[in-house]
């Protein structure tokens, strides 16, 4: 009989976090969500359900197109335990009990168990420190050899493997990516990415003006191969979809026979507001496609569109604000990208100081070849 | 009246008697201009229409017209206009350069002309146009990755002017060609980057497959070539012997004209660069006899050739102001060859170059 899906780790502090993943209709929720049934710090418990949503979305970056009962569901993944905030090799758990719920990976008769963290989860490429291992590996031993239970253990590759012998019922695969999760060789190709991160200005009171940021990841496919959907992370919900009609607008205006990648569009984990974000994610996409060219430093843009495929960009407000925090915050190298409309309205010798910074800006009516 | 024994004529069959060599085949002779910038010749032959002869037999190199006669070593070359594309950003696949190349009438201030002295270190038998386009296209993006030429995002009228002018610069110093044309394009009906990183990716995968590291960083951000260019072959790395020839034949061009720079004047300055172009006179004598077991530094040489042709060429547009910073340029690519050369051992990284 099978199992629900489900997916356990071994915390640092030595207990068994159990991650259970099922379905729900979606109905305009986000993705996945996370809930965690052990109480504790509210700050952590955030830090954690953000560092989990996130990781899970980035590592469905591993599936080429979109398979499973992907469609109209959400995700819900409960945790038993939190786990401290310097943690993170629960994260393959979590990644991996996702897989099991929309069906990408078999759930057998078998406890699943992983341990692993990755540096990048789009790049699909997966890490563990082997005291982790060890530990895990350990703890399998004791909990599944007496009755010997069927057991599956996926644990992200460190240095060659020098493990505990595993029993014949034990079925311990070491990885590198995520690819070799549905194909266990080694040789199983690893798919590569090509991400870029823009940065947009953030002005709202005053205080807390910054330079936020959205992160294009973009993994190549073979011809033929039909796209998954975007994966588009931002702070709230809500503005997902803003974003992706964006994406979808930008990129009909650019005459491609056909889309060759899929995408995790990842933007920081403060929100945004209005919509002078969308310039530096069409144009992270773009240069993450190479198609546009990338900036020395850091590519810094303010602007939007009402019509995205005719790449016209419109106005955006806060001018006195973002051009404080630009002159405050540009480095040597950066590019500023901003509307044309902008032109009559920049303070004075704007432009000389940022030059002077070795920086350069750019007013922009229309998005052209790059 | 006594035959004129030292004619060309004459030299050239007794060249071509010794050679054995055979003149070039109407086939070879209608790639010219075509698919072919540049044919060395095996046996005496006569300069075909439309084309010219370079005789590097003479110090400098003796450019001849339509109708001459050439020697056997000598090369013909078809001047163009050559219709090539080259990929500038090493980062962006599906943005071109259309650019129309041409060898222009030769400039009577240079001593030698560029190309002469391309063709007398880095000629080869045959010089085809989609190898030499792969060639600039090296050099291009090299620049571009050193923030030489600048391409930026959403480039401007006036900073695509600056890009054109610096890559135009730069291909007439170190090759001596001259662009007539240059327009970018969009390639992205023809070319998807997507498939420029599954290649880059197979040809990982069967490395990591033939070697046994156990951890590859699969992740391919910016750092990656590509290079679009229409044959395989980029630049092949040569030998130690055959860059020490380079260096020899080369470095007397470049020392010229860093000479001829507008220094300014100031006596501090100057007592240094005689200092400096001392050093670079007993590099001359160094690569012109090499010792028997010449250090193998292949790859150093070349990488600081291109640099220094490269740093001409922006050094001939800086305005007087900027030249010691160029100084201090010259210095660094000095204290390379040196190191290469095993004539110095190397000094810790000043702030060379920078300029505060």
């Amino acid at each position: 009989m099978t199992k629900p899906a489900q997916c356990q780790t071994l915390l640092q502090d030595g207990r068994m976090l159990c991650i259970d993943a099922s379905l729900r209709p979606a109905n305009e929720r986000a993705p996945v969500k996370c809930q965690i049934k052990a109480t504790g710090n509210p700050g952590q418990q955030q830090n954690v359900t953000q560092k989990l949503v996130r990781a899970v979305q980035l590592a469905r970056l591993s599936e080429a197109s979109d398979t499973g009962s992907r469609q109209g569901k959400q995700v819900l993944l409960e945790l038993n335990l939190l786990p401290q905030d310097t943690e993170q090799h629960w994260q393959l758990a979590a990644v991996i009990a996702d897989k099991l719920a929309r069906g990408v990976l078999q759930q057998t008769n078998a406890t699943i168990y992983a341990c692993g963290f990755s540096p990048a989860w789009a790049s699909a490429q997966v890490e563990s420190e082997p005291a982790m291992v060890q530990a895990l590996l350990q703890a399998i031993q004791k909990e599944n050899s007496n009755p010997p239970q069927p057991v599956i253990a996926y644990l992200g590759q460190a240095a060659t493997a020098s493990a505990a012998t595993p029993s014949a019922q034990h079925n311990i695969h070491y990885i590198r990516h995520l690819g070799q999760l549905e194909h266990p060789a080694a040789s199983a190709p690893v798919h590569r990415t090509r991400h870029y991160r823009a940065w947009f200005p953030l002005v709202g009171a005053g205080e807390n003006d910054s330079l936020s940021w959205v992160e294009a990841n973009q993994r190549a496919l073979p011809e033929g191969v039909v796209p998954g959907e975007d994966i588009i992370l931002t702070a709230n919900a809500s503005q997902q979809l803003a974003a992706r009609e964006v994406l979808q607008a930008a990129r009909a205006g650019e005459n491609k026979p056909a889309m060759r990648w899929r995408s995790a569009i990842e933007f920081a984990p403060t929100p945004f507001i209005g919509d002078s974000w969308q310039l530096a994610m069409v144009l992270a996409d773009r240069i993450s496609r190479g198609r546009a060219f990338p900036a020395n430093n850091r590519l810094i843009a303010s602007g939007r569109s009402s019509n995205w495929q005719s790449g016209e960009i419109e106005t955006v407000e806060g001018i006195e604000a973002k051009c404080r925090l630009l002159l405050h915050q540009t480095q040597a190298g950066d590019r500023i990208v901003l509307p044309a409309a902008w032109q009559t309205q920049l303070p004075a010798k704007f432009i000389a100081q940022i030059e002077e910074k070795e920086a350069s800006c750019v007013l922009v009516q229309r998005l052209g070849l790059w | 009246m006594w035959p004129r024994f030292a004619s060309a004529r004459n030299l050239s069959s007794r060249t071509a008697s010794k050679a054995g060599g055979l003149a070039p085949d109407a086939a070879a002779l209608a790639a010219l201009g075509q698919n072919r910038i540049a044919l060395k010749l095996h046996a005496a032959c006569t300069v075909p229409p439309d084309c010219l002869g370079i005789n590097l037999a003479q110090q400098p190199a003796q450019r001849l017209a339509a109708g001459a006669t050439l020697a056997a070593g000598a090369y013909l070359v078809h001047p163009g206009p050559y219709a090539l594309r080259l990929q500038p950003h090493p980062e962006v696949a599906e943005i071109v350069l259309a650019l129309k190349l041409v060898l222009d009438q030769p400039d009577p201030r240079l001593p030698e002309q560029r190309f002469d002295l391309f063709l007398r270190t880095e000629g080869t038998d045959q010089i085809e146009a989609a190898q030499f386009c792969a060639q600039l296209q090296t050099c291009v993006q090299q620049a571009v990755q050193d923030q030489q030429l600048s391409l930026q995002t959403c480039a401007s009228a006036k900073e695509w002017q600056q890009f054109r002018a610096g890559l135009e610069k730069l291909l007439y110093v170190r090759f001596g060609w001259s662009v007539e044309a240059c327009l970018p394009q969009d390639i992205g009906t023809q070319l998807d980057a997507a498939d420029v990183l599954l290649a880059q990716t197979a040809q990982l995968d069967s490395l990591e497959a033939s070697a046994t590291p156990p951890q590859v960083r699969a992740d391919n951000t910016a750092n990656q070539a590509a290079t679009q260019a229409p044959t395989e072959a980029s630049v092949k790395p040569a030998n130690t012997r055959a860059l020490m020839r380079r260096l020899f034949l080369e470095l007397p061009a470049l020392v010229q004209a860093w000479r001829q720079l507008p220094w300014p004047i100031d006596s501090a300055l100057f007592a240094q660069r005689q200092l400096l172009f001392h050093r670079l006179d007993m590099i001359s004598a160094e690569v012109a006899t090499p010792a028997a077991n010449a250090p193998d530094c292949g790859p150093a040489l070349q990488q600081t050739l291109e640099l220094a042709w490269a740093r001409l060429a922006q050094m001939q547009c800086l305005p007087a102001a900027k030249l010691p910073q160029a100084q201090t340029e010259i210095n660094t690519i000095c204290q390379q060859w040196e190191v290469a050369l095993r004539l110095k051992t190397p000094i810790p990284p000043t702030e060379a170059g920078r300029h505060d």
